[in-house]
């Protein structure tokens, strides 16, 4: 709900709000990406993860499952961190896929977010 | 010091031979917190890399010691759980299950105000006292030991503010996850309480968000109970009316609950309000530095 937030006072308008709750599988993940791209409204998508008992590799592993399951046509900004962050970041940066953009913090990744999101809609 | 744990703390998790309470029962070990046991009814006699496991909570208490207990039991039997830690005498409660039934919960808080035992959440990620103990799910390694206590509604935002203040070489007395739940046991003005009577906290950030009236109350208790600065965080500013936003507390009822009303209700007793997780670190690096 935060991230709403932070996407507001970077200027953008969220589409809507997915919470993947505690603990999300890669299968989950992967399902929720496509439930979000499955908008067209959507212009970008942010993915923003401070996992305690959610763990990183689980969600990098379900972005790139979603990846492969259907068409991805907007960019993913993705901010990981904590528990296995290092491991999800590392899984994204080996897939390294054009449609991902990594972001270090929560402010960045919405800024980023906001800033393709505006970047696909004039482009 | 510190509050609800620290070097002292003997834990016995319920549920420890489950996926997610193997997991988080090791990390937290790992981090140096004495798991002296484990529950899970029929498992008794076994043991989970060397911590010996009990049919129940009381037979854990009588050979262990254990004074804490962590509980990641599944949602339908948590509110059990909670009353055979109560039972069993330990002294601190932990339940970090998510979904529990309310009218489970509004029981269960009404069966512990007759005992001696303390809940925190439940759907919370529990707490940690760095450098001391960590009792649940918040990643240790993002914490240091220091003088900021915090008490938050959010186990994300918890993290965000709490790597936010690490970053900034703010370390934290004790970070307490209360949970997302509209019935739970240990809510702001608790937990205020206990870091005004701590000496090693010097300064409280407090997490709230959309729904309930807990910043409220907890505004009213810093206008009349607290000599240490308070810097705050509400989210939800941007969220729809009428809408559950993740957790099953966070709802806007009709024009009560809002964020904007929250965060007046804060301003109007000084305390300061972060718009952002960052801003509240920078907030609160002012006030210490003060």
């Amino acid at each position: 709900m935060s991230t709403l937030d932070v996407v507001s006072q970077a200027g953008g308008k969220p589409a809507n709000f997915l919470d993947v709750g505690g603990g999300a599988s890669a299968d989950l993940m992967a399902t929720s990406l496509e439930v979000v791209l499955s908008d067209p409204a959507v212009r970008s998508v942010l993915v923003n993860i401070f996992g305690g008992i959610t763990r990183g590799e689980l969600v990098a592993q379900g972005i790139i499952e979603a990846l492969a399951r259907v068409e991805v046509r907007v960019p993913i900004v993705v901010r990981l961190d904590g528990t296995n962050a290092e491991e999800g970041r590392r899984i994204l940066e080996e897939a390294a896929h054009p449609r991902i953009v990594p972001a270090a913090t929560m402010l960045d990744a919405a800024r980023r977010a906001v800033e393709l999101a505006h970047e696909e809609a004039s482009g | 010091m510190a509050i609800l744990i620290d070097d002292h703390t003997r834990l016995v998790v319920q549920g420890i031979t489950g996926r997610e309470g193997q997991f988080h029962t090791l990390r937290n070990r790992a981090y140096g917190t004495n798991v002296v046991a484990g529950v899970t009814p029929g498992k008794g006699g076994q043991d989970v890399e060397g911590i010996p496991v009990f049919d129940t909570v009381a037979e854990a208490v009588e050979r262990t010691g254990a004074n804490t207990s962590l509980i990641f039991v599944p949602a339908r039997f948590a509110a059990g759980s909670v009353y055979e830690a109560a039972d069993a005498g330990v002294g601190l409660a932990v339940c970090i299950t998510e979904g529990i039934p309310v009218l489970d919960m509004v029981k269960a808080t009404r069966y512990l105000k007759g005992t001696g035992t303390v809940l925190i959440g439940p759907n919370c990620p529990g707490l940690i006292s760095p450098g001391k103990a960590n009792v649940g799910i918040i990643p240790g390694e993002i914490c240091a030991p220091g003088n900021v206590g915090l008490i938050s509604r959010s186990g994300t935002l918890t993290y965000q503010i709490v790597g936010e203040l690490t970053a900034r070489g703010m370390g934290q007395s004790t970070c307490v996850g209360m949970g997302g739940d509209p019935v739970h046991g240990i809510g702001f003005v608790e937990a205020l309480e206990r870091f005004e009577a701590d000496p090693q906290t010097e300064a409280v950030a407090l997490i709230g968000e959309i729904g309930g009236s807990d910043e409220e109350r907890a505004a009213e208790f810093v206008r009349d109970h607290l000599s240490k600065p308070v810097v705050a965080y509400v989210a939800g500013f941007s969220a729809p009316p009428g809408k559950r936003m993740g957790h099953a507390g966070a709802i806007i009822t009709g024009s009560s609950g809002t964020a904007a009303a929250k965060a007046e209700a804060f301003e109007a007793v000084g305390v300061k309000v972060g718009r952002n997780p960052t801003e509240v670190a920078e907030l609160l690096g002012r006030t210490l530095a003060r």
